[in-house]
């Protein structure tokens, strides 16, 4: 079962991210999936905003993992750049996921197998020049949970 | 700008018994020390004495062929900084002329650094003396020399006094002038494990490079075979070690010629970053050489002072690449102030990913900047973020969807997309944002020298437009050989010299830091 949130402008997919971050627990994790440009940078960012990250969120495309202190810390992955599932063991993935954050993850599609069995997958497609529409493919009961109370609050009106 | 050492004199006693009441719980008495200058038939006692006063202080007494070293005290002001050796180093060579044939000493269980500094003095533990130390119940640690006349300790003592005298020589406790931090003769071995690069290089003086070895380097691959792909710590872990022996090998340098030790500390992967400096830390335990860490974007600020004698503070620099976007504003030697950086992709990732767009591969920035030669850079005008703010910020993920929305609305349209236009014109709002803010950080620092630094340094056009825009201004621009724009170890030596002669070392405590910022 999937979520339909569609946004009209930059502001308002930026307004659906700070929407998800009071919702966000311990051990959290979303995988970020859309192509370059889709509005991945503009959710994670909203996110951490919503969590009282206070320091540039910059891509972590580079750097694989930045972490961010908020009123959770965030880890931000871009998985990017791996081209192997062996390689996340290099930068701590899995025991990164369980470390008491919340973990946003983007190019997580990349390596399936390795997402925990519990994540809330957000496919972001681009419907027009700022126009998003953005997926909710939650997997396990927590992601549905989650899922259901962001749907609810950013499916009504986000202007 | 120095301290020597010297035999004590009555005189100095006040200072030296400030020392020994700042380094010892039990510290010595006056009426103790009276005693010890009183018998100078067996005892030796010499201090460290420098225009900040007397820095450090140990002491030697003979028992026939047996020397044994009494007491020695830093100043906790002057710690780290070479004083210990120089010290010790004195004693043992005073030892030599007393006729004296071993050494030996008692030392606390629970103080690494001076069992360290006895151990490169050749001193090794032979045992325990149960509860020595009264104040805390604590065991000494009981530590004899071999023979001073056998080989090995006479070429151990050797490179101790070379060690020794470059300590005292460049023993400071302000920031000296620049030009003495541009002397000496230390000798550096320099490790890089920020990202991709794993890599070694061997200094001497910060200037004269003996070696660089960066393990995808065409070279490397044909004496060691293989491909050493990217990004992997585990692969860092694989090559570290040879990458280091060829290092020393190719240098005509042993372990035991070298000076001090220096390690990228960050910013960069913090599982690169940890290869690196666990193995640096090893390096330093086993060899007890000081370490120095070094800042990898202030190593990219060096590598234009590898490059060109000309380049000193202050200047002004541009470091661009893969993972970076920062302008920095450098005073002095040693003082970095951060002016600001990218707020989101850095510079050389904004390429690789227009480039992914265009489909040219990733990472394909190099790619995007030949086929930029062909296109019209006025052809499409996208967006300069943050041109005109007051800060010295860049932002490249709206310049990056404006090039998606444009190649969009062409493919929409039917209408084929001139690749080259694209690159060129992406390029041209990217350098045209960088030039402004370097100008403008210019002036308003009020330098005459400009260093673009950084992977993306490679980059023609941006140098291009750097050169003519400081050209008509009188301003230095230094750029730096592709040799050095990529990341190696050779910048990191040369970084870590300056660092070594204002006695900023680290631990063997020191983690790695991701996140380091530059000033």
């Amino acid at each position: 079962m999937s979520l339909m949130l569609h946004t009209a402008s930059e502001r308002e997919t930026a307004e659906a991210g700070r929407l998800l971050a009071p919702l966000l627990a311990p051990n959290d994790v979303v995988a970020l999936t859309g192509d370059l440009g889709a509005g991945k940078t503009v959710l994670a960012k909203a996110v951490a905003a919503g969590l009282g990250v206070q320091e540039p969120v910059i891509s972590p495309t580079f750097n694989m993992l930045l972490v961010h202190p908020g009123r959770l810390s965030l880890y931000h992955f871009d998985l990017y750049r791996l081209d192997d599932e062996a390689q996340l063991e290099d930068i701590d993935f899995y025991a990164t996921l369980e470390a008491g954050g919340v973990s946003l993850i983007e190019w997580g599609e990349r390596f399936p197998d390795a997402l925990p069995p519990d994540h809330l997958a957000v496919v972001l497609t681009i419907a027009g020049d700022e126009e998003r529409d953005i997926e909710l493919v939650p997997h396990g009961a927590r992601s549905e949970e989650l899922a259901a109370a962001w749907a609810a609050l950013a499916g009504g009106d986000l202007g | 700008m120095s301290a020597s050492i010297r035999p004590m004199r009555a005189d100095d006693l006040p200072q030296v018994l400030a020392v020994e009441r700042a380094s010892f719980v039990q510290p010595w008495s006056e009426g103790l020390f009276l005693d010890e200058l009183a018998h100078a038939d067996t005892r030796t006692w010499l201090v460290a004495d420098s225009e900040w006063g007397i820095v450090g202080f140990g002491g030697l007494m003979q028992n026939l062929t047996d020397g044994h070293i009494l007491d020695l005290a830093v100043r906790p002001d002057s710690r780290g900084r070479g004083v210990g050796r120089a010290l010790v180093s004195a004693l043992i060579e005073r030892a030599v002329e007393l006729g004296i044939h071993r050494m030996t000493l008692e030392v606390r269980p629970s103080n690494g650094v001076a069992q360290r500094l006895y151990e490169e003095a050749g001193f090794v533990s032979v045992g325990r003396r149960r509860g020595y130390y009264e104040d805390s119940d604590e065991d000494a640690i009981i530590m004899w020399t071999g023979q001073l006349s056998s080989a090995e300790e006479v070429g151990t003592r050797e490179r101790l006094a070379r060690r020794a005298r470059a300590s005292l020589e460049a023993f400071s406790l302000e920031d000296p002038p620049e030009e003495r931090l541009a002397e000496g003769d230390d000798l550096i071995l320099a490790v890089e494990t920020s990202c991709d690069e794993t890599a070694a290089a061997v200094m001497r003086g910060g200037r004269e490079l003996l070696s660089s070895v960066v393990a995808s380097q065409v070279r490397f691959h044909a004496r060691f075979g293989g491909v050493v792909p990217e990004i992997a710590s585990r692969k860092h872990t694989e090559a570290i070690v040879a990458v280091v022996s060829e290092a020393l090998d190719s240098a005509g340098i042993d372990l035991a010629d070298l000076t001090a030790l220096a390690v990228t500390q960050g910013p960069g992967l913090v599982g690169a970053l940890v290869v690196g400096l666990a193995y640096a830390k090893g390096l330093a335990l086993a060899t007890g050489l000081p370490l120095v860490g070094v800042n990898h974007l202030e190593g990219h600020i060096f590598a234009n002072v590898l490059a060109d004698p000309d380049v000193a503070p202050p200047l002004v620099a541009l470091v661009v690449s893969g993972g970076h976007t920062s302008l920095v504003h450098m005073p002095s030697w040693g003082v970095y102030r951060t002016l600001g950086s990218t707020i989101d992709d850095a510079a050389g990732e904004a390429f690789d990913k227009v480039a992914k767009m265009l489909g040219l591969g990733y990472p394909g920035g190099p790619v995007l900047s030949e086929l930029a030669k062909k296109g019209d850079p006025k052809a499409i005008r996208f967006p300069r973020a943050l041109i005109n703010t007051a800060d010295y910020d860049f932002s490249l993920s709206g310049l990056k969807t404006a090039v998606l929305t444009y190649i969009r609305h062409e493919n929409a349209a039917g209408r084929e997309v001139d690749a080259a236009d694209v690159a060129a014109s992406f390029q041209a709002a990217v350098i045209d944002v960088q030039v402004a803010k370097a100008v403008r950080a210019v002036r308003e620092c009020g330098v005459r020298t400009f260093c673009l630094a950084g992977g993306v340094a490679a980059n023609e056009a941006l140098r291009d437009a750097l050169t003519a825009a400081f050209g008509p201004l009188g301003v230095l621009v230094s750029v730096p050989p592709l040799t050095f724009c990529t990341d190696n170890a050779a910048m990191i030596a040369a970084a870590a010299h300056y660092r070594l002669r204002r006695g900023e070392l680290i631990g063997l405590d020191a983690e790695a830091l991701p996140n380091l910022a530059l000033g």
